[in-house]
């Protein structure tokens, strides 16, 4: 199979996940009331703010820690952080911020053929763990790199860690 | 030792100490008078020295059981008895539990997870003896929830680190049709409908076989599988009285639970089946749909390895041994499915049976419209298939109008899909859209001989082949794919040679309905090669857009060579070929503006993300808020 040019393999980063921190006590309350776009769980004690221009979901907790979901690359979701951040500081808090961590980044990948996951994963035996009752993918874990595929029998891998 | 002394009775020197019973005596050892004997009992004071360490730490045994300990063993024991398992699986299982119990991962959780994990430890023991049990079971034994299970089965799994081997599907079938309560006359179940179990079981396992190796069974779960293959396997044996009976019936009668995918992949099956059924030669002057497939499933079966071979090709020029000029004799597969009339069945003229799949006429192209016309042979009635849109001149040419040669779905004038007929593009007579071969494979199979025409715009494609038509396709279709192979279009692009795109998940597209047309692949790269290529590779992404313009040059060289019909589809599993999700946007190469992250930031564009004081009162007044 001519490897080289047009099985060329494009793998997509679909999600970015951050936190950092904003060494200020929060009052959801108030960021319910006065912010934009946002969502207030009072049960579980947090609210979700939407960010549009990098389409970013941030949950701020009252503590001053807040993660970020949904930016495609990792300087994007610093961006966008950092944007929240300055937002809230409008609204009168004193933040700061700090302790940025990019935790997690899922990516998709797709391959031109189809995989056997059962040969395949008797092949891989300790990484690779195969329940068809469970999930259809078989579940491949990286430790040394701390990472998780999940290949699917399409040929489709999903890639987190 | 012989103590020092005499014996006062016989005066034998010969004095042995003895303990009778815990009671030390001395005793002569020839006349056997006790000299003297020592303490039976003791006193607590005198036992002081014995008295250093406690009682619960003096006892030898250490392990007292704990109460949570015993009470899962018991529950773990229950199980393996309720289930009349083997004994070395209790012994493989209660070990496994109380070395789980002691993990912290386990110990601290609360009583439900304990129980689970008894469960869990049940399951793991029979998958390492290879007994079928499934999750299902086990659950419903403990009454918990799936996820929760799933949960606590992953854990244990990483914690003791065991290796945990796959569920046999053999042996998962032969436990499943046990249950079954087909055998013996009830009240519930007439004569008609029992079956002899020997039978069942070999027919099904059978049929298991052939959707394991047709992609049916992977990633899935088998449960569903095994039951539709039970039922068809039961079908099949006795169709007369059974063929009416659904599959919602059937599970009542034979007292199983009727799991919601099974009809899914009952549909699969009979898909594969009726694909199957189309290579048969002497199946091939009926019209097979799917209750009438079932009663040649015993045939199919028996010559399953060549059907398979020869229906679902997977490298192109596969079933190039159509001598016949025209139309290969009898149509290739043409496999409808649901629409009926291949049209492209004629057997005459050699159609090229479309199968169509989904999309039903194979014509395909004729959405709706359904009659393929073109597929008349014979007379090379131009049958155009439409769909929608008025008839593709559809491209029985003559005698040799491959016309219908929908291959697959596409049936030439099948390219249109959507938008109108292509016009079978098939006008030549020899070259069938050589074009097509490619996108035959991708979904439809038939591609092959007629080329779709599409592609042959030197034919006189009734002008369907026009690249504008085709290009009036692909708006029409509005796939956003064309170049990349639409993804997305359902065969718009296909054109055959579709194969274009590989990667392009969404080849599949072709497959799909009408595979045949040929998008106007906005910059399909290689046409050519996609023609070449495209069937075989059994790469799902067939639909490459191949721009009219190549098509053109390929219908010319394939003159002549008819690619035999009947390949269905490659052999894909199912969400390949009937993908459902919108088309992924392709990854942008680099964003236009590379981000650094720590761009300034504007206070405008935090202002969205801020209210305004008058909407703060006004929010406050009507919420009332403190």
């Amino acid at each position: 199979m001519d490897a080289d040019s047009d099985v060329a393999l494009d793998i997509l980063i679909t999600n970015v996940v951050c936190v950092f921190r904003t060494r200020c006590h929060l009052n959801l309350r108030k960021i319910a009331l006065e912010g934009a776009n946002v969502i207030y769980k009072r049960d579980v004690g947090k609210v979700l703010m939407k960010l549009r221009k990098p389409r970013i979901t941030a949950t701020i907790w009252s503590s001053g820690k807040v993660i970020c979901t949904g930016a495609t690359s990792e300087e994007e979701a610093k961006f966008g952080a950092r944007r929240l951040a300055r937002s809230l500081q409008k609204l009168g808090f004193q933040v700061i911020f700090t302790d940025f961590k990019v935790v997690n980044v899922l990516a998709v990948c797709n391959m031109p053929f189809e995989i056997r996951l059962p040969e395949f994963t008797t092949n891989n035996r300790p990484h690779a763990s195969y329940e068809p009752e469970l999930h259809p993918a078989v579940c491949y874990r990286i430790k040394s790199l701390r990472a998780t595929l999940q290949i699917f029998s399409t040929g489709s891998i999903t890639v987190t860690g | 030792m012989a103590a020092r002394g005499r014996c006062p009775e016989c005066g034998s020197g010969s004095l042995v100490e003895d303990a009778h019973y815990a009671q030390q005596q001395l005793v002569c050892a020839a006349c056997g008078c006790v000299l003297s004997e020592g303490l039976l009992t003791t006193t607590y004071t005198d036992e002081e020295h014995l008295r250093e360490v406690a009682y619960s730490q003096s006892t030898g045994q250490k392990e007292q059981l704990s109460r949570c300990l015993q009470r899962g063993i018991r529950r773990v024991q229950d199980l393996c008895k309720v289930l009349q398992l083997p004994a070395v699986f209790e012994d493989t299982a209660v070990s496994y539990f109380q070395r789980a119990l002691q993990l912290p991962a386990f110990h601290l959780v609360s009583l439900e997870k304990k129980e689970l994990l008894g469960g869990c430890c049940v399951f793991v023991a029979c998958r390492q003896h290879r007994w079928p049990l499934t999750m299902g079971t086990v659950c419903s034994l403990l009454y918990a929830r799936q996820e929760l299970f799933a949960s606590v089965f992953l854990s244990l799994q990483r914690e003791l680190g065991l290796s945990v081997p796959a569920l046999s599907l053999a042996d998962l079938v032969t436990t499943h049709l046990n249950s079954f309560r087909l055998v013996q006359p009830t009240a519930s179940v007439p004569a008609p409908f029992l079956e002899d179990k020997e039978q069942l079981l070999a027919r099904t396992m059978a049929i298991v076989e052939l959707a394991s190796e047709t992609w049916l069974v992977t990633g899935r779960h088998p449960v569903p599988v095994v039951t539709a293959a039970a039922f068809l396997a039961w079908q099949s044996l006795r169709p007369g009285p059974r063929l009416c009976c659904p599959l919602a019936r059937f599970c009542r009668l034979a007292g199983v639970d009727l799991p919601p995918p099974a009809h899914l992949r009952l549909r699969e099956l009979l898909e594969i089946l009726l694909g199957m059924a189309s290579q048969l030669s002497w199946l091939r002057g009926f019209r097979l749909d799917k209750r009438t497939v079932v009663k040649h499933i015993g045939d199919l079966l028996q010559h399953r390895l060549l059907l398979l071979k020869r229906a679902f090709s997977q490298q192109d020029g596969q079933g190039q041994q159509d001598t016949a000029p025209g139309q290969g004799s009898g149509s290739q597969g043409s496999l409808d499915k649901g629409s009926g009339s291949q049209g492209s069945l004629d057997k005459g003229s050699g159609s090229q049976g479309s199968l169509d799949r989904g999309s039903g006429s194979q014509g395909s192209l004729d959405r709706g419209s359904g009659s393929q016309g073109s597929l008349d042979k014979g007379s090379g009635s131009q049958g155009s298939l439409d769909k929608g849109s008025g008839s593709q001149g559809s491209l029985d040419k003559g005698s040799g109008s491959q016309g219908s040669l929908d291959r697959g779905s596409g049936n030439q004038g099948s390219l249109d899909k959507g938008s109108g007929s292509q016009g079978c593009p098939g006008q030549d007579s020899g070259s069938q859209g050589s074009l097509d071969k490619g996108s035959g494979s991708q979904g439809c199979p038939g591609q092959g001989s007629g080329s779709q025409g599409s592609l042959d715009k030197e034919s006189v494609s009734q002008g369907s082949l026009d690249k504008d038509s085709v290009n009036k396709d692909s708006p029409g279709q509005g796939c956003p794919g064309q170049g990349s192979g639409s993804q997305g279009c359902p065969g718009q692009d296909s054109v055959s040679p579709g194969s274009l795109d590989k990667d392009s998940p969404g080849q599949d597209s072709p497959s799909q309905g009408c595979p045949g047309k040929d998008s106007v692949s906005p910059g399909s790269p290689d046409k050519d090669s996609l023609d070449k290529g495209s069937p075989g590779q059994g790469c799902p992404g067939q639909a490459p857009p191949s721009s009219p313009a190549v098509a053109q040059r390929q219908g010319c060289p394939w003159a002549g060579k008819q690619q035999r019909g009947g390949s269905l589809r490659p052999l894909l599993p199912p969400c390949l070929i009937h993908p459902r999700k919108r088309p992924r946007p392709a990854a942008p190469s680099a964003p236009a503006v590379a981000l650094t992250g720590d761009e300034p930031i504007s206070d405008s564009e935090i202002e969205q993300y801020l209210r305004s004081p008058e909407e703060i009162r006004a929010f406050r007044k009507a919420k009332a808020w403190p």
